[in-house]
Parts: structure tokens; sequence; C-alpha cells
């Protein structure tokens, strides 16, 4: 059968357009009668839930009472199994040292799991003048707006209805790209497991009424935990009576660890 | 020409309707909720919400150690929770294992330790003059830290009046008669701490009003605040303090002074006594109002109807909330 070039490209053309067509609507179908199927399933589960879908969690770190003893670092290690090395930390603390000249450095010697000494700053920053310095606890931002949930290829990293990400460690394929993808630094690699891992704000005890291991240990009351739902819950007392801001709000992350007392190059 | 303008308007038409058309309606949530792996999580939250938990929380020692929360509850080590000094507790609770009881000075180190990064007002010690090797909890309770101290001289006075002629600051620690173990700059009355309770007492101005929430002494009696430490205590912190001037132990309640009442209590004739100073022995007012958006106190309470007392004059914005809290 001879088919002219005129008839090739027309009906050529006309099939893809159809199949193109076609192929959106099932699409479109399922979308709907997903959305209806959700709404309704919501309404449902309203009835019974557990109450952590109640809840809605935040975090407040103060700088300005910080004293880098680094008890969270260890509470944290301790309490979620996390491994005692350095190089793995859920939580940690950054000692920030600002020269007169507007310099900025930052040191966390083991991740603050030891403390902090003097001679450490002597030894690395042996000729600053120092106008000032003080210490920044540092955590997973449990953002809004995650770019590690977005880039999970396996869809394994997620944003639960109370408002904390956890990584589902059975479908996790340790690729990574999550680690890449948090302008916070908050995630790291467990070799042993293959898999990535971060904090969770110590989910197992925050479901069952308690506050994280870090803010229980904590001995000034740097760290504080609570329910941004309740008005009258420790971290919204802060919120309404301090100014707080948050680490990196260029990026449009919407981090619910909120921090008191701000510096310049703070990060 | 017609045929082909009749097919470009077509294919335009087409364009329009698959790329921008399909575009503009609604998204199925489906396919941009939490990338494109949509999955069932409530396993997956429910196993990180079942983990065991290591750290139980100090609401649950006192149900047994009643002794020890009740002397750490007066302490100033009260906002360091049990289990900051001695380590995870729930195995303890739960099977009666020993939880660790750390006594090293390295423990004691990571707080206070002096640091040039720590808040100034935190009470923070050289570590090399202070106690030499000794552990830290030979002299303090680290439940009380501050019961007991300084320690009193445990021999009798007679015919000694120079202590520095047996306690010379280099003996060596723990031969006979003890070395100091702080420095001197200072400090020429060692009696005056180190004497027996009634030369104390005696001797010694006691604090006028409660130091509940004030841990900054300095920041009113610092060279040049308002209440001028004396000249020769030149040389020593906020943490010093208390070791010899003790609050009196039953604050006068203040009247309440014309400036800061309610409108209705305002109007009234102020009486002679709300213009005659308090005395400083009083609780301060609570603040009656929010104080959100409110830094400067002095722009309204400079002058008028709701000045601050006389004899507040010299106080800056600054020094307001060290006394007087919001409610």
């Amino acid at each position: 059968m001879k088919v002219s070039r005129r008839d090739f490209i027309k009906t050529g053309s006309r099939s893809l357009l159809g199949v193109v067509a076609a192929s959106s609507l099932p699409f479109l179908w399922r979308g709907s009668a997903q959305a209806r199927d959700d709404t309704g399933l919501r309404e449902l589960a309203n009835v019974g839930q557990p109450d952590w879908e109640k809840h809605y969690w935040g975090f407040v770190c103060d700088n300005e009472k910080c004293i880098g003893c680094g008890r969270c670092v260890v509470a944290c290690k301790l309490e979620n199994n996390v491994p005692w090395e350095p190089e793995y930390n859920r939580t940690w603390v950054e000692r920030y040292i600002i020269t007169e000249d507007g310099e900025v450095f930052v040191d966390s010697p083991n991740g603050g799991r030891d403390g902090f000494k003097t001679e450490y700053i002597n030894q690395k920053y042996r000729n600053l003048v120092i106008r000032k310095s003080f210490f920044v606890p540092k955590l997973c931002n449990q953002c809004d707006d995650p770019p590690c949930v977005t880039v999970c290829p396996v869809g394994a990293t997620y944003l639960t209805d109370d408002g904390v990400i956890l990584i589902d460690q059975e479908h996790c394929i340790g690729c990574r790209y999550c680690i890449q993808a948090c302008p916070y630094g908050a995630r790291f690699y467990l070799p042993e497991k293959g898999v990535v891992d971060k904090c969770t704000w110590c989910y197992h005890r925050i479901t069952k009424g308690v506050v994280p291991a870090c803010v229980e240990v904590c001995p000034v009351g740097a760290r504080n935990f609570g329910d941004l739902r309740d008005p009258e819950s420790a971290v919204n007392r802060i919120l309404r009576e301090k100014r707080v801001y948050v680490l990196k709000p260029d990026l449009g992350t919407e981090p619910k660890v909120y921090y008191v007392g701000f510096e310049k190059g703070v990060l | 020409m017609k045929h082909l303008a009749r097919a470009g308007t077509i294919l335009f038409i087409l364009v329009i309707f698959l790329f921008i058309g399909l575009r503009v309606m609604p998204i199925p949530e489906f396919l941009i909720e939490y990338g494109f792996h949509p999955r069932q999580t409530e396993a997956d939250t429910e196993k990180w919400a079942s983990l065991p938990m290591q750290f139980a929380s100090s609401s649950i020692c006192v149900d047994c150690h009643q002794e020890q929360y009740g002397m750490w509850g007066k302490g100033d080590h009260r906002t360091v929770n049990c289990e900051t000094c001695h380590g995870p507790a729930m195995a303890h609770v739960e099977t009666g294992a020993v939880p660790m009881v750390d006594t090293s000075r390295e423990l004691c180190e990571v707080c206070h330790r002096q640091l040039i990064s720590r808040p100034s007002s935190f009470p923070q010690v050289d570590m090399v003059e202070m106690g030499g090797d000794e552990e830290c909890v030979t002299c303090h309770d680290p439940h009380e830290p501050r019961a007991g101290m300084p320690p009193q001289v445990p021999h009798a006075l007679e015919g000694r009046s120079e202590c520095q002629s047996c306690h010379g600051p280099h003996e060596p620690w723990q031969t006979l008669p003890p070395e100091i173990p702080h420095i001197m700059e200072g400090r020429t009355q060692c009696l005056s701490c180190h004497g027996p309770q009634e030369i104390r007492g005696a001797e010694l101005p006691q604090i006028p009003h409660s130091i509940e929430e004030r841990t900054n002494c300095l920041k009113c009696h610092n060279t040049g605040a308002i209440k001028p430490f004396p000249e020769d205590h030149v040389g020593r912190t906020s943490a010093t303090c208390i070791n010899c001037h003790q609050p009196v132990e039953t604050p006068v309640p203040k009247p309440i002074s014309a400036p800061i009442t309610s409108p209705a209590q305002a109007e009234s004739p102020a009486t002679p006594q709300a213009t005659t100073a308090p005395p400083p022995t009083a609780t301060p007012t609570v603040i009656p109002h929010r104080l959100e958006g409110r830094d400067d106190c002095l722009m309204c309470h400079a002058g008028g109807e709701y000045a601050v007392p006389d004899e507040h004059a010299g106080r800056g914005s600054d020094t307001c909330l060290s006394c007087h809290q919001s409610e």
C-alpha cells in the first residue's frame, strides 16, 4: 500500500493529538473522584482520630540562654540510638564568634557532644579580637514547605499531620538527595542501615505527651517545645512575648524552629 | 491560501486547548501531593511513635525521691532536670537499674567552665583556680549548690587573726591547713564570709528585696548603675553576691502606689501614703498591661498620670523589667 506524504502527516498528527487528548481523560476523572473520596474520608476520620492529629508542634531555641553544655546532643544520641561518633548528629550546638572586623567564625567540635573548651578557640582562632560570641542550638527545622520531601525520588520522607517530617526507613533507598536538598544540614546518612536519618522531635515522646529529650535535659531553658495550636503552650507564650526569627527565611521553607536572639551572620 | 489559513487557525486553537486549557484545569491533588509517590504513611508514623523512651522526666523522679526533689526545688539547680546530670532514667524506672551518677569535675565543667561565649549572667568559674583537682561535689551539694557555701571556719578563732598565715593560697590541696580555693582580689576580711553565722549576720547588709527572677545583680548594682556596690567589691561577680548577702526572709508587701493603678482608683485623690517613698523591701508592682511593641517604658511613664515614683529617678527603661513583671 502506497501512502502519500500528505496523507501520512495528516493521519499521523490526527492520531497523535487524539491519543494525547484521550490519555489525559482518565487522569482528570480519577483526580476528581479521588478528591471526592478524600473529603469523605477526612470527615469520617475526624471522629475517632488519635490525639497526635490534633496538635501542630513547634520549637523555640533561645540563643541568649544557651550555654553550650552539649547535654542536648548527648541526650539525643542516647534517646534515639544515634551513633556516638561525632559525624552523626540529629541535633548539635554551634559556637559563633564575631570579630571586631565583623568576620563570623563558626565551630562545633564533635557537634558540641563533649561541651566546648576554651583552648579550642585559642588554637583555631588564636589572633582574633572577639567582639562577641554565643551558642546556637541546631536541629531539623521541620519545615512546612520541605525541600527534602519534594526531592525524595521514592516518597520515603513525608510531613505528618502534626507537623513533623519523618523518614520511612524501609522505603528509603539511601540516595542522599535529601541531604543535599536540606538547607539546614539536618540530615545524615547511616552507613550501617544504608538509610538517611534525622531529628524527629522525639516523635515517640511527643505523641505520649512528653517533651523531646533535648528539651528535657536543657539546664537553662534554651530549648522549648510545645503545641502551636494551644495558645497557652510554652512555645506560644514565647512567640507572643519575644522577637523571634527563623533560619534562612528567604528560602521559603517555612521552618517551625524559631530562634530568640537574632544576630547577623547566623545561618 | 485559504485552506492554509484554516489549517493554521485549527492548529492554533488546538495548541491553546492542549497546552493552556488543560493546564488551567485543576490539577488533581494526588498528582502533586508530596511528589510523585503518594503513599499510605500511617503505618510508618505509628512505628516512629511506638519507639521506646530512654529519658523519663523529673515529674516521675519525684514519686520516690522526695528528699532530693525538695532540696533541688529551692536550689539554684532547680532549672536543671534530674536526667541532665543523672542520665536517662527510664531503665531505672522500669527495671530498677541504677542510673549514672557522675561526680567528676568534667561533668560540672561542661556548664560552669569559663567561656567567652556563655551569657555573662550564667555562673562560671575558673576551673584551675576553683578547688584544685578536687571533685566539685566535695564542697557543693549538686542538688543545692549554694547550700553551706561558703564553708564556715571549723575551728576556734581565739588568738588567730591572720587567716592567711596558715591558709596560704599556694599550699597543696588536701594538706592541712587547706589552701584557699579562690582568688583573693578585693577579699581581705575572710571572716565576713567564713566566720560563724552570728558574725556574718551582724556585719553584712541583707538584700532588701526578693531575688526571685533576678540573677544578674550587676545589672542594678554595677559601677554607674542605680545602686553601685562598694568600691572594695571590685572584681566580684553576680555569682558571689549571695554568698554573703542574703535576701530578707519575708519581704513587706508594697502598698499599691498611684502611678500604676486602675483608672477608677487613679481618679480618687491620692492618699499621702501613696506619695511617700515605699519601703525598699516592697514587692514590685505588676505591670497591668501587655508588653508587645512597648520597648521604651519611659515613653509613657516619664511623667504625667502614670509617672514612675520619685525614688526611681535615674533608672532607664532597660531596668524596669528586672523588677516589674507583666501579668
